[in-house]
């Protein structure tokens, strides 16, 4: 017996495999280690025209991180810039205050560490999103010269693993401005899904599995129900919201939103935007299309953030090229309205 | 007088990738102990022994490549990077930094190791040689495994 395990043990093959096996554990460990102070990025572009809403779906994009709503995940914002930032901007919009334009001054990243919960390790994501002015984005969708390529939001978008395309409704609801501003948007964003296309880092095919989603910004102008289930004050005008809003003056208190002027803006822009949501659903397995807001509400939660969360965080199996199943019959439109 | 002449935009269709950042920075250093092994390999009628690879290679490489992947860190600007990021790059490359320094000393002490062991042999120096070598034959994987966690982390990539 004691023979037959020497034998073994002085094996040459013996010691290879428990060697490999040795190996094998060390590396797990160390990448597991390494993961906690080296977590995998991934990074968000915002695209979207200056005073779309950019910096406000930013930040109720991580007012709902912080509040933990998202099932599934645990976040920690990273860093103490983020969380006083965040925190900043969070008690602006719930004071009513608007954001304010972004400018070349301000420009920052917004961080926060993502851990998934699986069975037996659990993987952990730095989500960044960078928050730019509107006017980079309007430069990338036209003709930029050499010299936007070294600029930090090219680099970003370069870069990114995922895309929200900022659409703001209070241009489509002001009848003067409505058709044009459509028409321009959608040039400007398949412009710019084009540009992605040609100089992102990973490729056109790993670009085809990234998620996209074109989100409506300011859904609360729809409409808002009469008196707000949260206390805030009655429902105005449209046109008198859209001549306030993007100006740095005042915007309304968070409200609930009216789910029938809701549905009845959706479907009027999803029918405006149906050749661009088309296009972007030929360009993008994973397509998205989201009505937002920052200061309204439904059923108690900011309109279309967490959906939004949902679809753009992280999942370990499309950090891969695994394909989303989705009905070969379904319009890109019904699949919006289905999504939500 | 000096000719003004116009200057030549210097341009290149080639976009830096992960697979050449690994390439550069992972494959490259390894390449003399890959070869040495693979010839090692061939000579011995493809029997792989304890020795058809050498240890010494394997921790100069992995010094090697630590360095490189220390340095890649070093002159990595992230876009729009706070003090955050800037703090875990920093400890990204000194990790790699103490990683390339163990490194080098396995190096040094392998060969110290087996200098002695030719010029007088004796079965305490032989113990200890191969107890370096099992060191390094099993650490092989951490350095590789930092490096693959760094490039995801900081997303780093390069062009040739």
């Amino acid at each position: 017996m004691t023979k037959f395990v020497q034998a073994i043990v002085e094996n040459p093959l013996f010691n290879f495999f428990v060697g490999v096996l040795i190996a094998f554990f060390v590396g797990t460990l160390t990448a597991q280690l390494a993961r906690k102070r080296l977590p995998v990025a991934y990074s968000i572009a915002v695209v979207g025209f200056p005073r779309s809403g950019k910096t406000s779906l930013i930040t109720s994009i991580f007012g709902e991180l912080f509040a933990r709503r998202v099932l599934g995940y645990d976040v920690f914002p990273r860093g103490e810039s983020t969380i006083e930032r965040v925190n900043d901007d969070l008690a602006k919009l719930e004071l009513g205050e608007s954001l304010g334009p972004t400018t070349d001054q301000d420009l920052f990243a917004y961080r926060a560490d993502v851990v998934r919960r699986k069975v037996f390790f659990s993987s952990t994501y730095k989500v960044e999103i960078g928050d730019f002015p509107g006017e980079d984005s309007a430069a990338f969708a036209g003709n930029f010269g050499a010299w936007f390529h070294q600029t930090p939001y090219f680099k970003w978008v370069m870069e990114a693993d995922a895309f929200i395309f900022v659409i703001d409704v209070a241009n489509i609801l002001d009848p003067d401005l409505s058709r044009e501003y459509s028409a321009r948007v959608s040039k400007a964003i398949r412009a710019a899904w084009q540009r992605i296309q040609e100089n992102h880092l990973q490729g056109e095919r790993a670009l085809f599995s990234k998620p996209v989603a074109l989100v409506f910004m300011k859904a609360d102008l729809f409409g808002v129900v009469e008196k707000s289930a949260l206390g805030g004050e009655p429902a105005r005008p449209i046109n008198q919201k859209v001549m306030r809003l993007g100006l740095g003056e005042g915007v309304p208190v968070p409200v609930e939103v009216d789910p029938d002027a809701l549905r009845i803006g959706r479907a009027a822009c999803l029918e405006q935007f149906e050749e661009l949501i088309d296009y972007l659903s030929s360009q993008s397995k994973n397509l998205c299309v989201e009505f937002a807001s920052a200061f309204a509400y439904q059923y108690g939660r900011r309109l279309g953030i967490k959906e939004l969360l949902g679809f753009i965080l992280p999942r370990p199996g499309r950090i891969s090229t695994r394909r989303r199943p989705r009905s070969p019959n379904s319009s890109p439109a019904a699949d919006g309205l289905r999504h939500r | 007088m000096t000719s003004e002449r116009p200057v030549p935009e210097l341009k290149t269709t080639r976009k830096p990738s992960t697979w050449m950042w690994f390439t550069v920075h992972v494959f490259y250093p390894m390449l003399p102990f890959l070869l040495e092994g693979a010839i090692r390999l061939v000579a011995n009628s493809f029997v792989v022994k304890f020795d058809t690879f050498s240890s010494s290679s394997l921790s100069m490489s992995l010094g090697l490549l630590a360095i490189f992947i220390n340095q890649s860190l070093i002159n990595y600007e992230p876009p729009l990077a706070g003090d955050e990021e800037r703090d875990s790059l920093r400890f990204a490359a000194s990790v790699f930094l103490y990683i390339a320094m163990v490194s080098f000393c396995l190096f040094a002490i392998l060969v110290l190791l087996r200098t002695i062991g030719e010029q007088s042999p004796s079965p305490v120096i032989q113990k200890l040689t191969h107890a370096f070598e099992v060191v390094v034959f099993l650490g092989w994987i951490i350095p590789i495994a930092a490096a693959v966690a760094a490039q995801r982390s900081f997303k780093l990539r390069t062009t040739l």
